[in-house]
């Protein structure tokens, strides 16, 4: 698609939580998850919707006062059987010992008990979670028509928690139809797929220019592998020159892909092509894998009398 | 009698949960290996995209 038939978008802020599982959210009236950022349950309309872990922290409340509350029952029917004063009264005493001490080791290992709810209540919800995610996804789907940039976000928010191809393959398609700028929150390795993909190459392309530091170990990984498809695209040259001046952000991967940059090296930007001259310079006795030839070689070819080098 | 049976009784049951909750304490659980957990049953244990 040629950039002028992009669309122009802003994207909504997105902050990627800590945990996968701060994404999630259930109905506390019907018992829906949700990975979308809804105010209401697309189920029942409720606005009971709730994050996993405090719904899970509240469960685990639950559980510890009723076992207390067990004891105390018990202690109570104690007292009742009891058959003197005496009796009553140290089973009364002893039951409230033990509540006491219950009450103290509940207090000591809270905090690891509500993490074994939450592990608990999503183990025992896996297939729930699953269903709730698919929905999300189908929600997005249905609005990309309509709305592509809310199909992303959803989508987006979707890919927290599912990780397959599938979904990076929608995103991927997406963001083919909207022209990328500098201040986008974009990614790139979240959208790597397992097998070839034209349109993510060329968001590669895309973002090797827009964005060189978002392109790192798995995507110069994923470049190298499918270098030969990509260069059979149309533009393939172009994105894998941008791609390799990207690379040369760090000496760490020149070294490591020092093959693949050097097959582009005449196409080089000038700035790009001064940095890595600069790079080999600075390091001449590490093991540039021919690199520093080549390099030489198109200095004295293209910027023989340049002054910068 | 009674009385003291059910006091015994009470005093099984909060023995057993205080020893569930130290025995729990020896292997806690953190928020890194519920993730892990998680992603792994969403994603058929392909979940190394971070």
């Amino acid at each position: 698609m040629p950039v002028n038939n992009k669309k122009p978008v802003t994207f909504r802020p997105f902050k990627t939580p800590r945990y996968a599982f701060d994404k999630l959210r259930i109905c506390r009236r019907c018992g829906r998850y949700t990975a979308l950022s809804e105010d209401r349950c697309g189920q029942c309309g409720r606005a009971a919707l709730t994050a996993v872990e405090p719904h899970a922290v509240a469960l685990a409340g639950r559980k510890l006062h009723t076992r207390l509350l067990f004891i105390l029952l018990l202690t109570l029917g104690a007292v009742y059987f009891g058959q003197s004063l005496q009796q009553m009264v140290l089973c009364g005493a002893g039951g409230i010992v033990l509540a006491g001490l219950l009450f103290l080791t509940q207090r000591k290992v809270r905090q690891n008990e509500n993490l074994y709810a939450l592990n608990a209540l999503l183990g025992r919800s896996m297939d729930s979670i699953r269903e709730g995610l698919e929905i999300n996804r189908q929600e997005a789907v249905s609005v990309l028509r309509e709305n592509d940039v809310l199909a992303y976000e959803k989508l987006r928010e979707i890919s927290i928690l599912l990780r397959g191809d599938r979904i990076s393959r929608q995103r991927v398609a997406l963001l083919h139809g909207f022209q990328l700028r500098k201040d986008m929150q974009l990614e790139l390795e979240q959208l790597l797929l397992k097998d070839f993909e034209p349109l993510l190459a060329e968001y590669i392309g895309e973002i090797a220019k827009v964005r060189p530091e978002l392109i790192k170990d798995r995507t110069l990984r994923y470049v190298k592998t499918y270098e030969v498809q990509i260069l059979q695209m149309d533009k393939g040259a172009a994105i894998l020159t941008a791609v390799a001046g990207a690379a040369v952000r760090l000496k760490r991967y020149v070294l490591l892909y020092s093959g693949m940059i050097g097959r582009y090296i005449p196409e080089l930007p000038k700035d790009r092509f001064l940095r890595l001259s600069r790079m080999i310079a600075s390091s001449p006795y590490e093991a540039w894998n021919g690199l520093d030839l080549k390099v030489a070689e198109v200095r004295e070819a293209k910027y023989r009398w340049d002054p910068d080098f | 009698m009674i009385s003291y049976a059910i006091l015994g009784i009470t005093f099984l049951y909060a023995v057993i949960q205080i020893l569930i909750y130290a025995s729990r304490q020896r292997k806690p659980q953190t928020r890194d290996d519920i993730d892990e957990r998680l992603l792994a049953a969403l994603n058929g244990g392909d979940h190394a995209r971070k």
